[in-house]
């Protein structure tokens, strides 16, 4: 079968676009759906009705991020039979019922349960609603364990036979296929990446409307909780991070070698690059700057320890060193960032300064996208750099793609990108603006028994009683 | 226009006996699969 290189290349860029565009809703619902538990669980617990106008402002932003990442999944599950024919084919069963069960727990955990969180609270009571609510948590949660299996397999596999026809065929126990070697690593980053977006975008929501009003009560706590989260997650997801990286140097170590810019090796300490251009066609990288040792320092923990570079790889199994060099970058820059807002939400808390420190909160604007550019920036550092294969060392992507033409390819890109672009463009332009109203007393849908006290006749002005009215729970210190 | 999810009530539900409350549960949950394998379909058929 002769393989079309534009063909290949359009498949590439088309499933590189569509993923790109989901993974950035998955990456914020996971966060947020675990959020409106807890949200849901306080508002039980405490009875404040902060709580559940919170819940209620999150539910509808969260109803149309996992709408749109669940149409853009299906999407993605389809596109493996369209372009990628022969990979679905060879490694189908392995894969496949490791994906049906992300699917069906799409479906039935997640689907199922949020319907119940948007239309059930008057039918199946409040212990009920927050068990609907726990479900959709737990399915966002198992979902991304099913297909970070998936994945994690298609980088480190280990489990299969090789059948007579060629195809990768489960071996004696699935437990090896989905507990693969770089599965814990990668799920568990993953999802505190997930968390640390939302966060980040909780925190960004609650900042822009500080400005506004650093009396507003629900601001100030979506504010602190966000910044707890930050501070606290973001050191673990710089450790965790590391794990990861190790644990690639060792199962996919020409993948770090791109990372780390290291086109030579290194026999008596690597430095770490911080900056350079990468010039793959020469083997080099230019305009290096550079910590001597600091690389083998990190990644053997040993200043002297030798590091291989990609001289010891063959070209052709080489990945594109320049794209890994740079997103790696950018994920690693993004995250310590995120730790630098996390401490200076520390410093302003302890000073007594969260709530009207307004250089704190624009950073907390400026970051709040970030963590969407980080999910994606890390999602290319390891799919780029798993590149030539899509299962690591033993299926190139050039025999995965399905036997198709250029012009088709190109279409089918052609029309994913308008549809997107116009779907998901209205759903982000929806969310932004849920986002720029704010929270406030009695969210639409929530009732009120407690409007402040009855007035007696006579002249003594009540409280304002519209939906922006101001919040009936006095302003808290802190979370 | 804005549509908002309903979240009031909760007081009421809880006095419903559990039965109902479970049938509901279990008819919201049927007819939200069933919604999204409904989109789910006609993306298929829209890529297919």
């Amino acid at each position: 079968m002769t393989i079309d290189a534009t063909a290949l290349i359009l498949a590439r860029a088309q499933f590189a676009f569509t993923v790109s565009f989901h993974f950035i809703f998955p990456a914020f619902s996971i966060g947020l759906a675990s959020y409106l538990a807890v949200l849901e669980g306080l508002w039980l617990k405490t009875g404040k009705p902060l709580y559940l106008d919170l819940f209620k402002y999150w539910l509808k932003i969260f109803s149309v991020a996992f709408a749109m990442g669940v149409v853009s999944g299906i999407v993605m599950s389809y596109q493996f039979g369209t372009n990628w024919a022969v990979f679905s084919d060879k490694a189908g069963p392995v894969i496949g019922p490791l994906m049906a069960y992300e699917v069906l727990t799409a479906f039935f955990l997640e689907a199922g349960f949020l319907g119940v969180m948007l239309f059930g609270m008057n039918k199946v009571g409040k212990k009920l609603h927050f068990a609907a609510t726990l479900m959709v948590a737990l399915g966002t949660a198992v979902s991304a364990f099913w297909i970070i299996s998936v994945n994690s397999w298609m980088q480190t596999p280990v489990g299969y036979e090789i059948g007579a026809n060629g195809q990768f065929l489960p071996g004696p126990s699935w437990w090896a296929i989905v507990f693969n070697p770089s599965f814990p690593y990668r799920l568990v980053h993953t999802v505190i990446a997930a968390y640390l977006t939302t966060a980040l975008v909780v925190g960004g929501v609650g900042a822009w409307h500080l400005l506004k009003d650093k009396g507003n009560a629900h601001a100030r706590k979506m504010f602190s909780m966000a910044m707890w989260m930050a501070a606290l997650v973001a050191p673990v997801q710089i450790f965790v991070g590391d794990l990861h990286g190790l644990n690639t140097l060792e199962y996919q170590p020409a993948k770090v070698m791109a990372m780390e810019g290291h086109f030579e090796s290194h026999p008596d300490g690597a430095p770490l690059y911080l900056f350079g251009i990468p010039d793959q066609a020469n083997q080099r990288l230019d305009y290096a700057i550079g910590i001597p040792k600091a690389s083998s320092l990190i990644l053997k923990h040993d200043p002297n320890a030798p590091l291989a570079g990609l001289d010891t790889i063959k070209r052709a199994d080489q990945p594109p060193v320049a794209i890994v060099f740079w997103t790696f970058r950018i994920m690693v820059g993004i995250g310590f960032a995120m730790l630098g807002l996390g401490l200076w939400s520390l410093f302003a808390r302890a000073r007594g300064r969260l709530y009207d420190w307004r250089g704190l909160h624009r950073a907390a604007i400026v970051m709040a996208p970030m963590g969407f550019v980080a999910v994606i920036a890390g999602w290319a550092t390891t799919e780029v750099g798993r590149q030539p294969f899509t299962i690591y060392g033993l299926l190139r992507t050039a025999d995965s793609v399905s036997p198709l033409s250029a012009p088709a390819v190109a279409v089918s890109l052609a029309a994913f990108a308008i549809v997107y672009s116009a779907v998901f463009g209205v759903g982000v332009w929806y969310i932004l603006r849920l986002m720029a109203s704010s929270p406030h007393t009695g969210e639409m849908g929530v009732k009120r028994t407690e409007r402040g006290p009855t007035r007696t006749a006579g002249i003594t002005p009540g409280p304002a009683q519209g939906p922006r009215e101001r919040p009936i729970d006095p302003p808290t210190g802190d979370a | 226009m804005r549509w908002e999810p309903k979240l009031e009530g909760g007081d009421r539900g809880d006095a419903r006996p559990l039965w109902q409350r479970l049938g509901w549960l279990v008819l919201i949950w049927v007819a939200s699969v069933a919604a999204l394998g409904a989109v789910a379909y006609l993306l298929r058929l829209w890529i297919a």
